[in-house]
């Protein structure tokens, strides 16, 4: 089965009342048409390797397409992409400026090409042009993006011709699609949807860290997105915590936790939530995290990036830090060379889709290792972690630690960074320092 | 999550309960035993994840309910002393799996280890038996195990060779990279990966005799000095009659044909992408492409285990030919699209050492759309190598072909190479195409003398 696509970028319809043919914008046909379906496989239609490799692109071309467009000769056009239908002295054409379709003139150009494309490759289709994209060669960013005349996709600074495109990559879909500029130059578009996450357990200074972070997040990190929160608490008890008026939703979700132990590892659970697979990049702050610049650049980082990432360790490599898995890379035999570990203090996961996995090792690691080995080791959570991304998927700390920042109470705002993380004092006064900082960096914006 | 509706169950010396027709009654079986009836134990409510979220939850401990329907309708279902299987009663007697007959039954006063049982999910239940079925990579070090080492043994452990794992840790099975690859976790943390091994060596060969005498040497290499007896298939314009008329008598019906059509050199050296389109390719695991230059000089099972454990694609490299200066691997493509590719070689394509196509078929699929967009936009003969050029830039570009390890295996080849320096496979590149065959009968007859 097969729809056509027009030279404008819209879809060959047939009236559903009077049969006549006209084309409309893909998404919006209205009731009274129906897109027109030419019962043929689409193998048939599109060219592939196949064709190619016979040197002929009509070779298994019917002449006569089914349905609606019977007793028109099909063909396939000069570019060897779309297709022609000639009646007996005027070729099908998709007129410009309105939504008419008819047999108009002796010689077939763009408006008499049509281009074959599946149910599947309209749903892409369909999806990009709803979407926020980034163009991972130039940053580029797209909200949704164009179906344009001459079969053009436009995204940004980039343009394709979907002649080339077809049928649509979907081997990464919906994260990311390879699209040939030039018909052969690749480019990919990643899906920009991001998802900043927390997890808040206990006592009312983690809610007072969220309020403060979440308030830099939008205010000063100029965040348009959606804020998850997986808490032990009642979401009474948390709303009131959160600033109203944002540029995003805020989505509690209850998340049970005993100790230490599962605080820690909560970050890694995100997974569990189904609704997790719709975002692109996923972004898990601690609460003790002021945002002191755009976090746009950092999360259009992730997005386009090919690894989960967090910042490095501040203490030793790997090798000798048993914070760091030091211990289990050791039991296991597993020389760690000269890689840094990393601090999940932040962790930035490009989707859920490609780095799901990785994460659900994390957790049966960590599941397993709580009832076999008890929930008190000393670092347990980060250990694990980073043991696993050793032997496994290996972080990369490179992305995040140029724009996460370790400071003290008193740090100077003038060299902030995109994050900074507050650590290593008692609860109440990591608040008062990040609310300081907060104050400071407020009055320099 | 599944519910017990869809749950088996398995014993601690790994049976699974069925259902005895004759007898009217549950017995247990092997898992892998053929044609028997097993047997969902009912009921609505999930108990079989044991992961982080009810770890969370506090619910590991804390199963208690009853079973609705199934065989055993009003069954306590509890969860045992280590957090992960269960025990079913009633009342104080438990159900129990005698391991010296087929018998299950509520006979036990107490619950010790013959009245522990895993909950089992279909998909679980499938994997487990793939797992003691098939041939498998075990570990980072990839020993092959066959079935004949595989077995359930007492306590829930899984033994596939030389790696035992408590399935206790390990349900329900990572299932994300099945049936290719699965993690198991040895004491419960050690990761242990296991991979499938299923290879497929394939040839694209079209075309004149000299071609396909080319093809019927490489083969015959293949299944000789290559000690492989796996599958084999080709992808031509012959038939299958005339495949099995060029192989010695021996390998008659052993190669898969695949019938393509190819209009001239070009056609036939992008061939190779289209294995793609051959659904039985996408069960295999790894698939290696060979030009029909290219000799067995060595057993081919390590090189085999090292494509199938490869995390890329890999490809020998081509020493001396830039990817920034030579147009044979690609410079020109490089180049067109601002790619400064510093100091690196590129490499020969005609071996592909393919992990799956699970995992790569997207790339070959990409290099093929390039080819053909390429052709149609630029001339059919544009890419003097076509899919060299094209399999260097995309590898370049988005897909880091692997080039270290499999170069050890193969060695480029002129007139003068002898069986001497052999390495795994030797490719008759640098042979001109009408000696070429010659070259490759005489380089065999006296790896032949050396055996």
């Amino acid at each position: 089965m097969a729809f056509l696509l027009t030279w404008h970028g819209t879809l060959l319809c047939r009236q559903r009342h009077s049969g006549i043919l006209l084309h409309r914008p893909p998404w919006s046909l209205g009731d009274d048409v129906e897109p027109l379906a030419l019962d043929l496989p689409i193998g048939t239609l599109q060219a592939d390797l196949l064709h190619h490799l016979r040197g002929s692109t009509t070779a298994d071309l019917p002449a006569a397409p089914p349905g609606a467009l019977s007793g028109l000769r099909m063909e396939r056009a000069s570019d060897q992409r779309t297709l022609t239908f000639r009646g007996d002295s005027a070729f099908l054409s998709a007129e410009g400026g309105g939504d008419s379709v008819g047999l108009f003139r002796p010689e077939a150009a763009g408006w008499e090409s049509f281009l074959p494309v599946s149910q599947a490759d309209l749903e892409v289709l369909h999806g990009i042009t709803g979407a926020s994209w980034l163009v991972r060669s130039t940053g580029g960013f797209a909200d949704r993006p164009l179906l344009a005349d001459e079969f053009r996709l436009r995204a940004a600074d980039l343009e394709v011709d979907l002649r080339f495109q077809m049928p649509l990559d979907r081997t990464d879909w919906p994260s990311r699609v390879t699209l040939l500029r030039d018909g052969w130059r690749i480019e990919q578009i990643c899906r920009y949807r991001p998802l900043v996450y927390y997890t808040v357990f206990g006592d009312l200074a983690a809610r007072e860290q969220l309020a403060l972070s979440v308030r830099s997040l939008f205010q000063v990190g100029h965040y348009h997105g959606d804020v998850a929160v997986l808490s032990d608490l009642a979401p009474a008890e948390i709303v009131p915590f959160l600033p109203s008026g944002v540029p995003g939703n805020f989505i509690l979700a209850s998340h049970p936790a005993r100790d230490t132990f599962d605080a820690r590892a909560a970050r890694y659970t995100i997974g569990d939530w189904s609704d997790a697979a719709v975002f692109q990049p996923l972004f898990y702050v601690d609460t003790a995290t002021i945002f002191d610049a755009d976090v746009t650049p950092l999360l259009h980082a992730l997005a386009m990036s090919d690894r989960l990432g967090a910042p490095a360790e501040i203490l030793p490599a790997l090798a000798r830090s048993l914070p760091a898995a030091a211990g289990l890379l050791q039991l296991d035999d597993c020389p760690p060379q000269f890689r840094q570990a990393f601090d999940a203090g932040a962790l930035g996961i490009p989707n859920m889709k490609r780095h799901g996995g990785p994460l659900a090792l994390i957790c049966r690691v960590l599941a397993n290792s709580a009832v076999l080995h008890g929930r008190h080791l000393p670092f347990a959570v980060q250990e694990i972690a980073n043991y696993v991304a050793t032997r496994r998927a290996p972080f990369d700390t490179g992305l995040l630690s140029s724009f996460v920042r370790h400071v003290e109470a008193g740090s100077d705002p003038v060299r902030r960074t995109g994050l900074a993380q507050f650590h290593g004092r008692a609860a109440a006064e990591r608040t008062a320092a990040m609310r300081d900082y907060l104050r400071q960096i407020e009055g320099v914006v | 999550m599944s519910g017990l509706s869809e749950t088996w169950l398995l014993s601690a010396h790994g049976t699974v309960i069925g259902w005895d027709a004759a007898a009217g009654a549950p017995r247990q079986h092997a898992l892998t035993a053929p044609g028997t009836h097993l047997v969902p134990i009912g009921g609505p409510v999930s108990i079989q994840e044991s992961g982080l979220g009810h770890l969370l939850r506090r619910d590991v401990d804390d199963l208690d309910l009853t079973v609705p329907f199934g065989p055993w309708p009003g069954a306590r279902v509890t969860r045992a002393g280590d957090g992960r299987s269960l025990h079913l009663a009633f009342g104080e007697r438990y159900l129990t799996a005698d391991p010296s007959t087929d018998r299950v039954g509520f006979d036990a006063m107490t619950a010790a280890a013959n009245e522990r049982f895993l909950p089992l999910s279909g998909a679980d239940l499938d994997a487990l038996r793939g797992l003691l079925t098939r041939e498998w990579l075990v570990g980072d070090a990839g020993d092959l195990v066959d079935p004949g080492q595989s077995a359930m043994q007492p306590d829930f452990t899984l033994r596939l060779g030389p790696l035992a794992v408590d399935l206790r840790w390990q349900l329900p099975l990572d299932l994300s990279q099945w049936p290719n690859r699965i993690m198991l976790l040895r004491d419960g943390w050690r990761i242990e990966p296991v991979r499938r091994y299923r290879p497929l060596i394939y040839y694209a060969a079209f075309g004149g005799a000299e071609i396909m005498r080319q093809f019927a040497l490489s083969v015959r290499s293949l299944c000789t000095a290559g000690g492989y007896d796996g599958s084999i298939a080709v992808l031509t314009d012959k038939t299958p009659e005339e495949i099995d008329s060029l192989l010695p008598a021996g390998l008659a019906g052993r190669v898969a044909v695949i019938r393509l059509d190819a209009r001239d050199r070009i056609g036939f050296m992008c061939a190779r992408y289209a294995i793609t389109g051959w659904p039985d390719a996408w069960h295999h695991q790894p698939l290696l492409y060979l030009d029909t230059d290219i000799l067995f000089d060595m057993d081919a099972a390590p090189l085999l285990r090292a494509a199938a454990m490869s995390e890329h694609i890999a490809a020998p490299a081509e020493r001396g030919e830039a990817l920034r200066s030579s147009t044979f691997i690609g410079a020109n493509l490089l180049a067109a699209d601002g790619c400064t590719p510093g100091f690196g070689d590129g490499f020969n394509s005609g071996t592909l050492a393919i992990p799956s196509l699970a995992e790569h078929g997207g790339t070959l699929a990409l290099i093929g759309r390039i080819l053909t967009n390429f052709g149609t936009l630029h001339g059919r003969n544009a890419l003097a190598w076509a899919d060299q050029e094209v399999a260097n830039y995309v590898s370049y570009r988005i897909a880091r072909f692997d080039t270290t390890w499999i170069s050890r295996y193969v060695r480029l080849a002129n007139v003068h190479a002898t069986p001497a320096g052999r390495r795994g496979l030797v490719h008759f590149c640098w042979v001109s195409g009408e000696q070429r065959a010659a070259v490759m009968q005489n380089y065999l007859a006296r790896l032949d003398a050396m055996r």
